[in-house]
């Protein structure tokens, strides 16, 4: 590459950057497709649940307004036929919203997903939380059990770390941590935004990673369709904290390491949360 | 390359014909094989996620080799911690071959690791890329001073290992080529 008039730097870097292709490249690569297909979904879903949120916010402040309204002598709504030889007037019984109506049955739809025979892998919407095996990095999350209200966002914070007494690094958020919804261990809600940002992170049990946790009380959308742009519906629900670590290496405890690269999804253990419409 | 095949189509299709040389690309930006495979990874996933639904991907590796760039740049921090301990892992950085060329590689590999950020990112895009100083102050919005400053610098650099470094081509054919490919590819700049 160099000659008399100096080295030729341009076939220098190609020579360099081709000199990269060790004949697997291309294979380890597309095999990480399924993986980017993924995170691209779970973003485009993101952006559309964090919309839906807003929207969902907005679409109560106009109901709580409209029923103020209501109660400063604006439209009473139907009254109740009198009822004869009675004093004490009928007190109409309240059917659900139709939102409400469509966000359960939505729920419904969501539960079952996990029982098809190609069910989302976790922690896609509709998918099942996985039990205790291979669990070697974990979330810890401290979140308030509530209640919040249908739309809500939950907020609390999350402590990654490996369950032994190895150093690992990888390749996590620094952001936040997504704080999942799950209802009959299956996942129903997830967060309205985006980890765009990612970093080499380092963390033990001794020096666990902190991050904020995050979600909205808002319905996932399955097969990473955008959100419905419905709340929750009432009830009881178990929040996660889960986060997407790219294995670079583990340390340890006995000076040794362990080169990796694989992608693993840590979560945290169940806490209980609660949604009461106000 | 286009939307019409579906985005998840068009992002295995990238990877499988241009994934390599993605790869490449950003090795010679961040000169670790794992982390340049990880660049790679995180720019196909920006740029298919921000892609607008519908939104033809036409030329799609230009956007992507832009989102490379720019998580290389913002990332530098990263790959300083990483660069600390990645010895640990082992593994070759690039494949052998003429013992020869493998010294030259190395010492080109080595020269490279003693730049900058910015300083690297001119020289790939300036001698490797082919693109003009006014091209390269765009991409890394940059005035063209301090494009040629970091160009001076990192020659000087460079030459101090490897010996002189041919001046790059004004008219080099793969100029116009990447030019073209740039100025049809480029995004709304976003900072």
């Amino acid at each position: 590459m160099t000659t008399q008039h100096g080295l030729d730097l341009h076939r220098s870097l190609a020579d360099l950057a081709g000199a990269v292709d060790d004949g697997d490249l291309a294979a380890r690569m597309t095999a990480q497709v399924g993986r980017m297909v993924g995170r691209v979904r779970r973003r485009r879903a993101a952006r559309a649940t964090a919309v839906g949120a807003a929207s969902i916010g907005t679409v109560a402040a106009v109901t709580v307004g409209a029923m103020a309204l209501g109660g400063r002598g604006g439209d009473p709504g139907p009254v109740p036929p009198a009822t004869e030889g009675s004093s004490v007037e009928p007190t109409p019984t309240p059917e659900p919203a139709p939102t409400q109506e469509a966000a359960v049955q939505a729920l419904a739809e969501i539960v079952a997903a996990a029982q098809r025979p190609d069910a989302p892998p976790f922690p896609e919407c509709g998918s099942a939380v996985p039990g205790e095996e291979g669990r070697f990095v974990v979330v810890d999350l401290s979140l308030d059990p509530g209640p919040y209200e249908p739309g809500a966002l939950l907020e609390g914070t999350a402590r990654i770390l490996p369950l032994d007494d190895s150093t690992v690094l990888a390749n996590g958020p620094v952001t936040a941590a997504y704080v999942l919804l799950t209802r009959d261990g299956v996942v129903v809600g997830r967060a309205g935004y985006d980890p765009e940002h990612t970093d080499l992170l380092e963390f033990s049990a001794d020096d666990p990673y902190p991050l904020p946790a995050l979600g909205n009380a808002v319905l996932c959308g399955l097969d990473g369709a955008p959100a419905p742009d419905l709340p929750l519906p009432d009830g009881a629900y178990d929040a996660y904290a889960v986060v997407e670590l790219a294995m670079k290496e583990v340390q340890h405890g006995d000076g040794t390491a362990t080169s990796r690269s694989d992608t693993v999804w840590a979560r945290s253990d169940p806490r209980a949360v609660e949604i009461v419409a106000p | 390359m286009v939307a019409v095949v579906g985005w998840e189509q068009a992002l295995a299709e990238l990877v499988a014909t241009r994934g390599p040389a993605l790869v490449g690309y950003a090795y010679l930006l961040c000169g670790d094989r794992r982390e340049a495979e990880d660049l790679v990874q995180d720019a196909l996933v920006k740029t298919f996620a921000s892609a607008r639904r519908g939104t033809a991907l036409a030329n799609t590796e230009g956007y992507v080799r832009r989102a490379v760039l720019t998580t290389y740049l913002d990332g530098f921090r990263r790959r300083r911690r990483w660069a600390a301990v990645r010895h640990l892992a082992g593994g070759e950085e690039v494949v052998a071959g003429p013992e020869a060329a493998v010294g030259d590689r190395l010492a080109v590999r080595d020269a490279l690791a003693g730049l900058s950020p910015r300083e690297r990112a001119c020289v790939v895009l300036r001698f490797y890329e082919d693109l003009t100083v006014p091209r390269i102050a765009d991409e890394l919005a940059l005035s063209e001073g301090a494009v040629k400053r970091y160009l001076s610098d990192a020659v000087r650099r460079l030459e101090a290992t490897l010996g002189p470094v041919r001046p790059p081509s004004p008219t080099a054919p793969a100029a116009d080529e990447t030019l073209v490919r740039l100025v049809t590819s480029s995004p709304r700049r976003t900072r």
